[in-house]
This record gives C-alpha cells, structure tokens and sequence, in this order.
C-alpha cells in the first residue's frame, strides 16, 4: 500500500520550490558576477549566470510537481 | 479614447470572437440539450465570420496605423498571423466534434474556451506595446490552462493542467520580471518607442537582464530547451485534439510576439541576445530529436518532434538581420501548423476516448485498413521530415538559409544533421502503418475529421509543390521597421 504524504510536506516543498525560483536567479547573476570581475570577463558571465538560475528555478520546479504525480499516473 | 468607425471595424475581429464565445457559453448554460454538434458548427461559423472581418480589415486604407494610444496595431505581419490562428481553431473544432460528443462533459465550455484562446491570440499578435501583448498573453494562457484540463475526471488530463498551469504562470513571472525591468530602465512601453530610447541609450546590466528574462518567459512559451520539460507530459494528457491546438495556436501567437518585440524594439542588442538564442536553437534541435528517437508513445514522440521544430524556427529569429529571417519564420509557421496538426488529426482518427492511440503499434497495419489514411499520414511525415516536394522542405529551406546568411553555417549544418535524424523516428510511424503485420487501434472517423485531415493534406501539398505565390504574399507581410 502507497502511503499519502502529510499535506505538511507537501506545503513545504511547494513553498521551497516558490523561495528557490527567484533566489536562483539572483544567485545565479551574483556568482556569474564575481566570477567575471575575478577573471576580468566582463559582464557577460553575469548574463550567463542569470540565464542558468532561470533555468534552474524551472527545473527545480518541474521536479516538485513530477513528484506531486499520483503513482499511478506516472509511467 | 474615442474612436472612429474606421478604427472601430479594426477591432472588430477580436469583439466578435468575444461575444460568438460568450454566446456559445450563454447557450450551453441555458439550454440544456443543446447538441456539441450544434455548438461545434456555432463555433466554426463564428470563427469564419470572424476571418472574414480579419480580410475586411486588410483591405481598408491605412490598417496599419496604430490604435488605442499605439498598443494596438494591424499591420500584414498581424493579418498573418490572425487569419493562420483562426485556421487553426476551425480545424481543431472539426477535430473535436466526435471527441466532444462523446465526452461526459459539456461541450459549451470548450468551444467557449476555444474561442477565448482565440481573442488572446489575436490580441498578442496585435499587440505594439509591452503591457498590452501580455495581458493578451495571459488571457490566452488561462484558458489554454483549462482546456488542457477538460478531461475533470481523468487524472492525467488534471495533472497536465496542472503542470501547465504552475510552469506557464513561472514563464509568466519570468516575462513580467523582464517587463518591468525594461520599463524600470526605459520608462516606455510602446515597441517603437521603446526603439527609438534604445537606440542612443548606453547598455546598463538591468537592461540586458530585463530583456534576458523576456527571452526566457517567451522561450517556454516556445517550448525551447531548457525550458520544454512540460510538453511532453501536457501534450501526452491533454485530449488530443486540445494537444493538437496546443502544437499549432498559441505557439503561433508566441512566436508572432517573440518577431515583434526583438525585431521592433531590440534590434540594437541583437548581437547579444542573438548569441543566446543560437544555443538555445542548438539545444532544442538535438534535445527534441534525440529524445523523440527514444519514444514509443505517439503524442510524446510528437511533443519532442515539436520541441525540435521550435528549434529550427529559431533560426529564423538569428537571421532577423537578413532577408530570409522574419520571413522565413513565417513561410515555415505556415507548413508547420498544416503539416503538425495533420498529423496530430490522424492521431484522434485512432482513438476511441481520448487516449486510446498511445502506442506506435496502435498504426500498425494502418495501410490496409485505409490506405488513403495511411498515405496522407505519410505526406505529413515526410513534410516534416523537411523532405521535398513538400511544405515542410520550403519552411526549413527559408530557416536554414538565415541561418547561413546571419554567419550561423555551423547552426544550419547542425539543423540538417537533425533532420536527418528525425527521419528514423517519422519512418518508425510509416513502417508500423506499410510493412507490420499486427493489429492496431480501431478507426473511428467522422466527416469533420476528415475535412480537417483533408484541409491540412491539401495545404501541405500544395505549399510544397508551388511556394511561390504564396512565399511572395508571405514576404509582404513581414514587419516594415527597423
């Protein structure tokens, strides 16, 4: 028998995923910049760190509601 | 703001759709025995209606001046695109009349909704200011969320609803994230304005960012990587005529907003946000095709099929400083949306309630229970496959050469790689339907699936066979500015 988890959790997780989608993003921009500044780059490592904090934020996303799915909707 | 008659019938296409759709909802509530079919041909009726007033407007002197304070706009660009959506609804309509009728839930509601797309679409692709494309934005996505959902007591057409709906309203997040940073940073929202400040104005990092986080919200809207991870779970639980709609409409309407807003008002950071696309271009092509090889199931294999064409119509997007770019998006969106929803068409010809054809086996032996279904499958494979004489060779043709012509040959070597590649995967579909000998799912046609099948089939043939009147009207259409 599949145990239901506790709706507890479940808000916990989907209020990690919300925290996480934006601090991504901004963690993202702040590495790419330092790293830039670091290595002399310029600004584009910045750009290029934003732009992976977006797509983790999604990721990160997709990953909660995959694992949201009914087991027996998942194939 | 008052307006003239003249601009009045300007907006007539999109009030008209509004209200056909809340008449077809008033008539589902108040009179109970109303039959899909009836509500199915409302639809249709109201949506050729309205693609007449679309052709009405592309005759009057001076449509393409903007309206309502410069957010709306009408150009050929605009035309294009609206009477290419409102195509795309009437066949999803014909395909829907047997599905709808046999579903245990009222059918009102999904033409209404159908509809109520459609006036987002319309808006969007209207749209010449930022705030007014995404509130056309959103209200096309709330009512593609629910749509996606009209299978209420079916757990997977729920849970596609829901992916949808939480990724599409983070994309959305994103977009407006973008928005208000460029406008924190111009303090304009009208496109050409917006242009016109940029143009002198010194680069700053919330700028780049700002316009960095549009190109992310629209690139999901796109389906490109990394940003498809939904499609295939929304396309597989969606009813499959709604999937069918999901792989042409609101893509197209993503599409025509991605070319309007880089083409008209950052053109002066395109050698930045260009670099970009190129490898998200690059991405999803290999992305979308190698993971469509690794499918048995149809609307998945489908949904990663599509995800590699949002790849290859981004080159068109790169090339947007050549001759071939913006109107090479727009040769190809028009075999894509025949070709792809004929082949999604063919897929509800196989099923009995929504998700019975599932499996490649269920084409098995398709050729000689109808071969005319069979042939018809295999033109629209072999279209997307971009094998010529067909639609689909004339759409990657325009693609690749702005590719080319942008200093991308690397870009456009790869996308014929890739074609190559999903050739083995198409050709899966058509040895299953021509050389295997077993059993597959039942036919269950109607006539207004085959008109829909038959619509999508001629167009396609016949794009291939003579693109030249119809690539010469498409390049009038694109936009006259920068």
């Amino acid at each position: 028998m599949i145990e239901k988890e506790p709706r507890y959790r479940i808000v916990a997780r989907a209020s990690a995923a919300g925290i996480l989608f934006p601090l991504s993003i901004v963690a993202g921009y702040l590495l790419g910049r330092w790293i830039g500044r670091a290595l002399g780059a310029g600004e584009w490592p910045a750009f290029l760190g934003a732009a992976l904090g977006v797509a983790a934020g999604f990721w990160n996303l997709y990953r909660l509601l995959r694992g949201l799915e009914e087991p027996d909707a998942r194939k | 703001m008052k307006l003239s008659a003249s601009q009045w019938l300007l907006l007539s296409p999109e009030l008209f759709l509004t209200t056909a759709g809340l008449v077809i909802l008033a008539i589902s509530v108040f009179f109970d025995k109303a039959k899909e079919e009836f509500l199915a041909f409302l639809t249709i009726l109201a949506t050729a209606v309205t693609i007449g007033l679309v052709l009405l407007v592309s005759g009057q002197h001076g449509h393409e001046n903007p309206i309502l304070g410069g957010m709306f706009v009408v150009d050929n660009f605009a035309i294009f695109f609206k009477l290419l959506m409102l195509v795309s609804i009437v066949l999803t309509a014909l395909a829907s009349v047997r599905f709808v009728g046999s579903a245990p839930y009222p059918g009102g509601e999904y033409y209404a909704l159908l509809l109520f797309t459609g006036v987002g679409m319309l808006f969007m692709v209207s749209g010449n200011n930022l705030v007014s494309i995404y509130v056309a934005l959103e209200l096309m996505a709330l009512s593609s969320y629910i749509l996606a959902g009209y299978f209420k007591g079916e757990i997977k057409s729920t849970e596609a609803a829901l992916k949808y709906f939480v990724l599409g309203a983070f994309s959305s997040g994103i977009l407006l994230y973008g928005l208000s940073l460029v406008y924190g940073m111009a303090g304009q929202m009208g496109l050409p304005e917006l242009a016109t400040l940029l143009a002198g104005a010194e680069k700053s990092n919330l700028l780049s960012v700002g316009i960095l986080l549009i190109l992310a919200g629209l690139l999901f809207k796109i389906a490109a990587v990394p940003f498809h991870v939904w499609v295939p779970d929304v396309y597989e639980g969606a009813p499959t005529p709604v999937t069918a709609f999901f792989s042409v409409g609101p893509k197209l309407a993503a599409y025509a907003i991605l070319a309007r807003i880089f083409y008209v008002a950052f053109p002066r950071f395109h050698a930045d946000w260009s670099l970009i696309v190129a490898v998200v271009s690059a991405a999803t092509m290999v992305v979308g095709n190698v993971a469509a090889l690794l499918q048995s199931n149809v609307k998945r294999m489908l949904a990663y099929s599509s995800i590699a064409h949002a790849g290859y119509a981004l080159l068109g997007v790169i090339g947007f400083r050549t001759e071939f770019g913006l109107w090479g998006i727009l040769v190809y969106l028009l075999a894509y949306t025949f070709m792809n929803f004929g082949v999604f068409a063919l897929v509800v010809f196989l099923e009995t309630k929504g998700y019975a054809a599932e499996s490649i086996s269920d084409f098995n032996g398709l050729a000689r229970r109808n071969m005319t279904a069979a042939v018809v499958m295999l033109v629209f494979l072999l279209s997307l496959a971009g094998i010529p004489p067909t639609a689909g060779f004339i759409g990657k043709y325009y693609l690749f050469s702005a590719a080319m012509k942008a200093g991308y040959a690397w870009l456009a070597v790869l996308a014929v790689l890739m074609s190559a590649v999903s050739i083995f995967y198409y050709f899966r579909i058509a040895a299953a339907m021509f050389f295997s000998e077993g059993e597959g799912a039942p036919m269950r046609s109607s006539y207004a699936l085959t008109t829909a099948v038959m619509i999508c089939a001629v167009a396609t043939v016949m794009i291939g066979i003579v693109p030249q009147p119809i690539v010469e009207v498409l390049r009038a259409c694109v936009i006259k500015t920068p």
